[in-house]
């Protein structure tokens, strides 16, 4: 190739293209190099490549060729990954970063390709934080809907309180005391207290928290953890609900709080699918088994009117709703949240009438496990 | 043990600590009660024999209160209920009241207010049982008339004269008055005012087949 065509190409390239000599030191530097580190290339030609760099591989970049050229496995050469690089300005951004070499002779070159990633990584970065915010919205919506059946199981221990504090009274009025009597009512009081404020303490974690944390879980915790909620909402409108938990499950990877929200909103459906008619005995169940492939099944099958034939997958597309009152995002956000942990969410009719919404999650150690 | 003939609470709930707390309750006060977690449970041990009331969660998984009262109802089985009712029930309290529920409370409630409607409720429950006791003596005696009584006695009761009723059935005047006569005396009654009374309540009597008689 002849240097007017090289040139033509350096300076045409989208990507930073960026030649150095085997001390490091920059030789080439293109116009697109320029554009995204904000240095001329006259500044920076016959300078140490380091200065493109952020730690901990600026200090280290020296070492790296030195490792290289006096006869070591290269690290990067020809694989490209994704590193952090600085600007003039000391702005630290994230770029993918594609090394070649070239021998002219007794002298080694490397080309490094360079691609600015800080676009797409601001781009998904807001995808996130608007998944999150919808998860959170769709949260709230959940708590909304189900309002009355939390009302109601706040109501149990307080109506319980009250009667046992009643009792204890008419206790106390007899000439005989019944000390005993009087000892087990207080410790009642005490549980039912706890009772009423543990329903409220998992309604707060259930809606404040905003933040992912991933981390190993164990399926039937999880579930435990959120029955409080999908029973004060099947209660209310006298619908059973059973968990079945097989043994020994291996661990998923995800965040408690979204699993949560996912089998929350299937409970939800599941009761108003209910709600009219359907087999409020055998009502709900919850089951978690484990999967063809190693990884995790949540079963939640309830005995209602099931889903119309007509709407098929549609219902995970947002907006999609049967209710009349319903927003039609809670099934969208589950199957996001449960495809971000590398799972899927599937539907199937109940042969015996009504639904079954499949939850597979892949296990903690898995290689389809996403991080 | 209890005595059988003591008025008896049964207490619906599934809710182990509303149970747990009622039961402790009615113990303070000597109160008889049995307690059941399901709408199901109960309608396996009720004795309808017995002077009773019902107190019910109007809100349980499986049967609930209001499925409860129309199986009640089913079996006509006449006891009294009072449901327990929480925020928002309203609809379904008033359901079950044109169902014929006997009374409400709002959880959470008074102790005397509970304790006043069940009592009120059990006696209400003994009344019913006193009046079906005499209904059924009546129906006991009627039972014992001959036909040719039966067939007096409903004429009696349309208000038929002696002389209408021995032309009617071709007998003497004289005949039909000691068939009066007896079948005041077998339903132990002193006046026709007594005994127009007597058949209303036990809602009329089924004519007789005169063809044979006649």
């Amino acid at each position: 190739m002849v240097a007017a065509e090289f040139q033509a190409l350096l300076d045409a390239a989208v990507d930073a293209i960026i030649v150095i000599d085997e001390r490091g030191h920059i030789i080439t530097f293109s116009r697109a190099a320029e554009r995204m580190f904000g240095h001329a290339a006259a500044d920076v030609v016959g300078k140490n490549i380091n200065v493109l760099m952020a730690e901990p591989h600026r200090s280290r970049h020296d070492g790296y060729i030195e490792r290289y050229t006096s006869g070591g496995e290269p690290h990067i050469i020809g694989k490209g990954r994704e590193v952090e690089a600085r600007r003039a300005n000391g702005e630290v951004f994230p770029v993918s970063l594609a090394v070649g070499e070239a021998t002219d002779g007794h002298k080694r070159r490397f080309v490094g390709i360079v691609r600015d990633l800080s676009a797409q990584r601001a781009a998904e970065q807001r995808a996130r934080s608007l998944e999150l915010r919808l998860a959170h919205v769709g949260r709230f919506n959940l708590m909304g809907e189900m309002a009355a059946g939390i009302a109601h199981e706040i109501n149990q221990p307080l109506s319980a309180i009250a009667t046992y504090a009643q009792a204890g009274k008419r206790v106390l009025e007899h000439s005989a005391v019944d000390v005993a009597m009087l000892a087990d009512i207080c410790g009642k009081i005490d549980d039912q207290a706890r009772r009423a404020g543990q329903v409220i303490a998992n309604l707060r974690k259930f809606i404040r928290k905003q933040d992912i944390d991933t981390q190993s879980l164990d399926v039937a915790h999880v579930v435990a953890d959120v029955i409080t909620l999908i029973e004060a909402d099947a209660r209310s409108e006298g619908i059973a609900v059973h968990v079945r938990n097989e043994e020994a499950l291996p661990r998923v990877r995800a965040d408690a709080v979204q699993l949560q929200q996912v089998l929350l909103n299937l409970t939800r459906n599941s009761v108003d699918a209910m709600r009219g008619g359907g087999d409020k005995g055998r009502g709900i169940v919850i089951a978690t088994q484990r999967s063809e492939r190693g990884g995790v099944k949540i079963t939640v099958t309830d005995h209602g009117h099931g889903v119309s034939a007509h709407l098929g997958d549609n219902i995970f597309h947002p907006f999609v709703t049967t209710k009349r009152d319903g927003l039609g995002v809670g099934l969208a956000i589950s199957r996001t949240i449960i495809q971000s942990c590398g799972g899927t969410l599937t539907y199937a009719d109940n042969p015996d009438g009504g639904s079954i919404f499949t939850i597979d999650l892949p296990a903690e150690h898995s290689p389809t496990s996403a991080t | 043990m209890k005595k059988n003939d003591e008025p008896l609470i049964y207490l619906v709930d599934d809710d182990e600590a509303v149970r747990d707390s009622l039961g402790m309750l009615f113990r303070s006060i000597g109160l008889h009660f049995e307690s059941y977690g399901s709408a199901l449970e109960f309608l396996q041990r009720y004795d309808s024999a017995r002077q009773s009331c019902l107190v019910a969660d109007i809100r349980m998984p499986g049967l609930s209160g209001l499925e409860l009262q129309q199986r009640l109802n089913e079996q006509r089985a006449e006891i009294p209920i009072i449901f327990i009712t929480g925020h928002g029930d309203v609809p379904m309290a008033v359901t079950a009241m044109k169902s014929g529920a006997a009374d409400f409370v709002q959880k959470p409630f008074r102790d005397q207010d509970l304790i006043d409607r069940i009592h009120k409720a059990l006696e209400r429950d003994g009344e019913r049982r006193k009046g079906r006791a005499e209904e059924d003596a009546i129906r006991a005696r009627i039972a014992l008339l001959t036909p040719r009584e039966n067939e007096v006695m409903q004429r009696v009761v349309r208000g038929q004269a002696n002389k209408v009723i021995a032309m009617d059935l071709g007998v003497s005047q004289r005949t039909v008055e000691l068939h009066r006569a007896r079948v005041m005396r077998k339903l132990k009654l002193r006046s026709v005012a007594e005994l127009v009374h007597a058949v209303d309540r036990i809602g009329g009597v089924p004519a007789v087949d005169t063809a044979a008689t006649q």
